[in-house]
């Protein structure tokens, strides 16, 4: 749970925002933004998960 | 053979599949409440996994989506973090709901809430907010049916037919072959639907830009204002971001397609599972549509309905077979959520309103006759509301949910015990005064101009909607009587033995 709050915080304003909110940057063409996102949501996918095989 | 046929023959396949579906799917079943409104509480992971997510995944997400990232730009991608909040919600909260529904008999979301606030009259507002708002949801499902069959006919079927043939099959699947046909169909839908927006995206990328990197390199020099927040049009602001993002999570959990198939699984472990994975479907659904949607709108700008931007795309620049499949997903997309919110409106309205206020002590076949006659009565309401003007179905989508978020306390109290419980009398008035403050900041037509408009200090009315609703929901409890002990005691008591004991 805590894990998951931590993640989710980097991907709510003000963060995503700001710090986020820029297109350089850029790999293989994606904005920064949509890349830094896709890394936050994996990253909460992984601690589902994770917390699923732990038995939380 | 030109598009317009080979899209139609192919949606006509599938609406006879989905017909031969139910067909087989009413010799399974037996004449019992349970076992059509539930499915015998039996379903396992694979088949309620798909059903969670194609019920999840609507017209909204295929068509609704696109139209988003075409008119608002990246910021959909940013507010897609409701999918994982959807998991998120379903492993702590829907299993809850699951153990108490098993332990008590639940059917309906108002069966959770009126046994522990201890009120009939809970019952009927819980009710009528969850049959209200969903039918917003129908309304979305409908019109995307509509454009779905006017862009595959090529304007041959008028929108309004389109919508009938879709809705009447719908409703015949729902009658003759209960819950059970819809999972069954939930399953094939939801695997067409990813397969389908999925292989949709990536042809036309490549056929229109030489790839989904070309695609992005080109937004970047061509449309930068689609790449950031708040977006082109100043949308996204951080007020409307959370308001999406609640009520596209937990607005849409708290509507009563998605709590009873919270009832519906085999066990608890289950649950928890199909909640850790179920944004894996739901947030890589968005990598194609922000493909269609950005890349729509470099070279269709002028479309006047964002909406139709992914069926307009196909149908000028993809293979007629592609398109043919493609839009029958679509069609398989709407359907799959249509179904599901007949198949809820149905059974609030059988369950919480005439078996408990009208005709009380029937026999089971009694109920399930009734129920099906509801949903031909909603197959009406359903139309009327396809062939209204509408916005955005995004747009549709987060109102029906800004409503369903407003059970929010009243399911929270239930499932998480704390030292004291709200009473009856405060989840009624915060109900009441949620609903209110959603009416006066949304972009509702009432004739006249409220001096703060829509969506206060660019804070999404759902949001108003829900402090109003929780702040008086506990001042009102504060100085009213509480559930009983037992109940408390047996309700929270059952909650706990789930969490920290054995199923």
């Amino acid at each position: 749970m805590i894990a998951f709050g931590a993640i989710f915080l980097l991907a709510v304003p003000p963060v995503s925002h700001t710090l986020l909110n820029r297109i350089e940057p850029s790999v293989l063409g994606l904005p920064f933004l949509y890349l830094a996102l896709f890394a936050v949501y994996v990253a909460l996918i992984a601690v589902l998960i994770w917390a699923y095989r732990r038995g939380v | 053979m030109e598009t317009w046929v080979v899209a139609t023959s192919l949606i006509g396949i599938y609406l006879l599949i989905t017909l031969g579906v139910a067909v087989v799917a009413n010799r399974h079943m037996t004449v019992d409440m349970e076992d059509f409104l539930l499915c015998g509480r039996r379903t396992g992971f694979v088949v309620l996994y798909l059903t969670v997510v194609a019920t999840y995944h609507s017209a909204f997400a295929f068509l609704g989506s696109g139209g988003f990232f075409f008119t608002h730009g990246v910021g959909f991608w940013a507010a897609g973090v409701w999918t994982l909040l959807v998991g998120a919600a379903t492993y702590v909260i829907g299993t809850r709901i699951w153990a108490l529904g098993k332990a008590f008999g639940y059917i309906t979301p108002a069966d959770l809430l009126a046994d522990f606030y201890e009120s009939e009259a809970v019952r009927a507002a819980v009710a009528v907010v969850s049959v209200l708002f969903t039918i917003l949801y129908i309304q979305v499902q409908a019109l995307a049916l509509g454009y779905i069959m006017d862009v595959a006919t090529d304007g041959r079927i008028r929108f309004e037919v389109g919508v009938l043939i879709m809705l009447t099959v719908a409703v015949v699947h729902l009658m003759v072959g209960g819950l059970r046909a819809v999972y069954w169909t939930d399953v094939f839908q939801g695997a067409w639907m990813y397969v389908a927006i999925w292989a949709g995206a990536l042809v036309l990328s490549f056929e229109l830009f030489g790839g989904p990197v070309e695609l992005w390199q080109r937004v970047t020099s061509e449309r930068p204002d689609m790449l950031t927040l708040p977006g082109p049009e100043g949308f996204f602001t951080p007020g409307m971001w959370v308001g999406m993002v609640l009520t596209l999570s937990f607005g849409i959990i708290f509507q009563p397609h998605m709590m009873i198939r919270y009832y519906t699984a085999v066990d608890g472990k289950t649950l928890k599972l199909l909640g850790a994975t179920t944004p894996i479907y739901l947030m890589t659904l968005y990598i194609p549509a922000a493909l269609v949607g950005l890349g729509g709108a470099l070279v269709m700008p002028e479309l006047e309905r964002a909406d139709r931007i992914f069926p307009e795309l196909l149908f000028q620049y993809a293979p007629a077979w592609l398109t043919g499949i493609i839009l029958a997903g679509a069609a398989a997309a709407a359907m799959s959520t249509l179904d599901s919110i007949l198949h809820a409106n149905m059974t609030v309205l059988t369950r919480d309103v005439y078996q408990r206020h009208i005709a009380r002590g029937k026999s089971q076949a009694h109920y399930v006759f009734v129920g099906r006659a509801i949903v031909f009565a909603l197959l009406g309401v359903a139309f009327a509301l396809s062939i209204t003007e509408s916005d955005l179905l995004v747009a549709i989508v987060t109102l029906s949910g800004a409503g369903a978020l407003q059970l929010m306390p009243a399911i929270v109290g239930v499932c998480f015990p704390g030292r004291r419980s709200l009473s009856r009398a405060g989840v009624l008035a915060g109900l009441g005064a949620g609903l209110f403050v959603l009416a006066l900041t949304l972009p509702l037509n009432l004739g006249f101009a409220l001096p703060w408009g829509a969506h206060p200090l660019g804070m999404h009315g759902g949001v108003w909607g829900l402090l109003a609703n929780t702040l008086v929901a506990l001042a009102v409890s504060a100085f009213t009587p509480g559930p009983s002990r037992e109940t408390v005691a047996r309700v929270h008591g059952e909650v706990e033995r789930f969490v920290y004991g054995k199923e």
